[in-house]
């Protein structure tokens, strides 16, 4: 596709992005409101995309002005933030089948979850700038948009984000970069439950818990405890802030870690922990059965409850069950601040 | 002084008013913050700058509406 005006880019817009990130379906409502204020874009909860006029349109309209025309590398970049922009905002409002916003805005209140939308939408949006350019035609109509470079932003987000989802990659023996696209084809009411779902499914606590243990929601609270704690970063330098998003992340993987051996422990006869062991043992009878199935892939494990992805994989779930082991940093800090927020009702 | 829904006001569980508190300052925090990163936008005269601290404002006033709504 190659759009000859503005007004062709914008109304392309949205499905490009849908189609680009597979997603079931997109909140736009297909109106773009021009501002002149402080906002440079914004995808509100009611479908509407706002656009700055000076900073985000204007160079789009000079981009068909000039279409074909050799342009400066400033002028390249200019166009590049733009379609950056316009790429990050629509990322907003994917969401699957049946989703709604109403939804997404109650969920996205509470804590922990503007960041991990904001890392996502802007790391995805980053990765697939290039074949947006491109399904759009802009490389036809800018030639070298795609050989200069628009630097990201949210550094506070962003490297905390790349670190979890890579991690979670890892963990589950995904491809690089899925979680992220997993996260972005989800409004902010799924993002949790699905980052809470590839945290359980890696480990072996989903055959050795009873149903209904609260292993879950605990590892929510350390997730949105950690990705909260990101927004102090926010007012800093962006290098600063990449640090220390870069730290928190491992802090947060850390204090998962333990929670799952913890978790685990609680379930896995060991002289160490006997003591603990018989006292569950006293209290629950006997550790439920392991129940006799098929033995699921690493996809199925990690993404049980949710859509496929399209690859299929063989090994065995043991080699997906593997965890880091844990650490030797001291998560202490992080831990105390979880446990803090972990009191705080998040309804 | 008795609710039409039949519940006394002020007779709201300690949680509940810890999270209506924890949403209030959270709220508030987010409104200082836009105008804080729209005052360092104002003041920036490098470009990316500018972008930059109004990119994170902007992430702030969808959470602010999010809060109004």
């Amino acid at each position: 596709m190659t759009c000859s005006s503005v007004d062709e880019l914008l109304a392309a817009s949205g499905e490009t992005a849908r189609v680009l990130a597979s997603a079931d379906q997109s909140a736009w409502n297909g109106r773009i409101i021009e501002s002149t204020g402080a906002i440079l874009g914004l995808a509100h909860w009611d479908g509407t995309l706002y656009l700055d006029g000076e900073t985000i349109l204007d160079p789009l309209r000079q981009l068909y002005k000039h279409a074909g025309e050799q342009q400066p590398t400033a002028t390249l970049v200019r166009y590049r933030e733009s379609l950056a922009t316009l790429l990050h905002e629509h990322a907003h409002f994917l969401g699957p089948s049946g989703s709604t916003q109403e939804a997404a805005r109650e969920a996205f209140i509470k804590p922990g979850s503007r960041e991990l939308e904001e890392g996502v939408t802007e790391a995805w949006a980053q990765d697939h700038l290039d074949d947006y350019i491109h399904r759009l035609g802009v490389d036809k109509v800018a030639p070298g948009i795609e050989s200069v470079q628009a630097g990201g932003y949210y550094a506070a987000f962003v490297p905390a984000v790349r670190k979890l989802t890579s991690d979670l990659e890892s963990r589950n023996d995904l491809s690089r970069g899925e979680v992220i696209d997993l996260l972005n084809r989800q409004t902010a009411a799924g993002q949790f439950p699905l980052l809470v779902t590839l945290v359980y499914n890696s480990t072996r606590l989903p055959a050795l818990e009873p149903v209904g243990a609260d292993t879950r929601s605990r590892l929510e609270s350390i997730l949105r405890a950690g990705l909260d704690h990101l927004d102090a970063y926010e007012l800093t330098a962006p290098g600063f802030a990449a640090a220390k998003s870069i730290s928190t992340a491992d802090q947060l993987l850390d204090h998962l870690n333990q929670e799952i051996q913890s978790a685990k422990s609680a379930y896995t006869f060991s002289p160490v922990h006997a003591d603990r062991t018989l006292t569950h043992a006293n209290a629950c009878s006997l550790p439920p059965p392991v129940p006799n199935r098929r033995t699921p892939s690493p996809q199925e494990a990690a993404l049980s409850g949710l859509t496929p992805p399209s690859a299929a994989r063989t090994q065995s779930a043991s080699q997906s069950a593997h965890l880091h082991p844990g650490r030797d940093r001291p998560a202490a800090a992080l831990t105390y601040y979880a446990r803090e927020r972990c009191r705080e009702p998040y309804g | 002084m008795e609710h039409p829904s039949g519940t006394t006001l002020g007779s709201t569980p300690d949680h509940e008013q810890a999270a209506a508190a924890t949403i209030a300052e959270r709220r508030a925090r987010a409104d200082w913050l836009i105008t804080e990163f729209g005052r360092l936008a104002a003041q920036a005269d490098d470009p990316r700058d500018q972008a930059r601290f109004r990119r994170t404002a902007d992430s702030l006033v969808r959470l602010a509406i999010a809060f109004r709504s």
